[in-house]
């Protein structure tokens, strides 16, 4: 049987193959623009030069003055030395490159390095992401010091859960054999869902330590609140420091 | 008290400072400049990011207004992105009319279509939004108009051109 093919539309979706993928030359080199993305919505675009039969490839440092612009080219470095070492090309803290890839390799080369830089700038941006995290962490920690010691709180310790899994904790307040965990939360899909599933871990320890999320706004976190409260208490920064005291329950 | 980046937008700014390009790698200039509000207040945090290709002229300009303090996150608030090398591809979850637009030129990511208003906050992944300029700067001292009309500066004619070289064996 012959399947008949629609010319019309099989010529849109030729039409927009071409339109994704396009090049522009000038003069000593190429610039290949492929269909990935940087966080940002720029396409990722890739130089090739060549001499002779060998030809250069390379991301231009396009991915690292992505992740630049977010303050996270440090970041950005972390992230892209061990992908170039999986993919086994090169990165020189700017560019990711291939110095001499043959004809036959010449697609790929491509491809490999236009994936290392999207990779690397998302990776960036998503630790990039997690410092605000970080940054909850301190105002936790600032408001916490107002009503404990020093001597009584510990900061970013692990927490083994009834799992066995060790979770990261933002802040511990020890007073005798007594312990309450704290913890930031922000309003966000993945800071809500890690604590949420960190606090039941530990809840189900047979002696578990005290748990209070800390927020900023309760009315931000919508229906999140709900799956919070399940296995924790959950208090905004601005509540008395006997609040906090009573919740810790180590008064 | 957090910052209201919109302020930061909509307030009219100054150069204090002609700023410099600098070649920061063997590709790439830049351009940061601090920016004066009307008080004279040289306001922390808040600079004018300038990038171009060394041996590009007249290509993959951009200019940024960010919001860059000493501790905490970069915040881009508006960026233009003058003959880019690349297109940009919109998100599906924007103005209808913006929603997944491919735009090849130059175009600008504005403050007020990343602004998700509901929630009080710009988008995350730095103005992920963007739409094409209505009139491409034919020039690069057009598109210090278009920029400093677009990112409420005036003075902006004290930037010099980037110093260009023409692209070499080794590329752009």
């Amino acid at each position: 049987m012959v399947i008949k093919i629609d010319e019309k539309f099989a010529s849109v979706v030729d039409a927009v193959a071409k339109e994704i993928v396009t090049t522009e030359h000038f003069g000593s080199a190429s610039l290949i623009k492929v269909p990935l993305m940087y966080p940002s919505g720029a396409t990722a675009v890739v130089q090739i030069t060549h001499a002779q039969d060998r030809f250069f490839v390379t991301d231009m440092g396009m991915g690292h003055r992505e992740a630049d612009m977010i303050g996270a080219s440090t970041l950005y470095n972390n992230s892209a030395r061990p992908l170039a070492e999986h993919f086994g090309v090169r990165f020189d803290n700017q560019a990711f490159f291939v110095a001499e890839a043959s004809r036959d390799q010449l697609a790929s080369a491509v491809t490999i390095i236009a994936n290392c830089s999207t990779e690397a700038a998302s990776m960036s941006a998503m630790k990039a992401a997690e410092r605000r995290f970080e940054e909850d962490s301190d105002i936790l920690y600032r408001r916490l010091v107002k009503v404990f010691s020093d001597a009584e709180i510990e900061r970013d310790i692990e927490f083994v859960g009834s799992s066995t899994h060790k979770w990261p904790v933002s802040s511990i307040v020890k007073r005798g054999s007594k312990i309450a965990l704290f913890e930031p939360v922000n309003k966000y899909h993945a800071s809500v869902i890690n604590a949420a599933v960190k606090f039941n871990d530990i809840s189900r320890l047979e002696n578990p330590p005290q748990r209070i999320a800390v927020v900023k706004q309760k009315d931000e976190l919508g229906n999140y609140l709900n799956l919070l409260r399940q296995a924790a208490d959950v208090v905004e920064y601005k509540v008395s420091d006997e609040t906090i005291i009573k919740l810790a329950k180590v008064a | 008290m957090p910052v209201d980046f919109r302020e930061l937008v909509e307030a009219p700014k100054t150069l204090p400072i002609r700023p410099a390009w600098v070649a920061t790698d063997s590709t790439w200039f830049d351009l940061n400049a601090s920016l004066d509000l009307a008080s004279g207040e040289t306001v922390q945090g808040l600079e004018l990011r300038g990038g171009a290709c060394q041996s590009l002229p007249d290509r993959a300009v951009r200019f940024i207004l960010q919001y860059y303090p000493a501790k905490g996150q970069c915040v881009g608030l508006v960026r233009i992105e003058w003959r880019p090398l690349a297109p940009h591809t919109n998100p599906a979850n924007c103005a209808p009319h913006l929603s997944m637009q491919r735009i090849v030129g130059s175009h600008i990511h504005g403050f007020e279509m990343n602004w998700l208003a509901g929630q009080d906050r710009l988008r995350t992944n730095n103005l992920p939004v963007a739409e094409a300029l209505s009139v491409d700067p034919s020039s690069f001292q057009e598109l210090l108009v278009v920029v400093g009309k677009e990112l409420r500066i005036t003075g902006l004619e004290k930037i010099e051109p980037p110093p260009w070289r023409e692209a070499d064996f080794f590329g752009v």
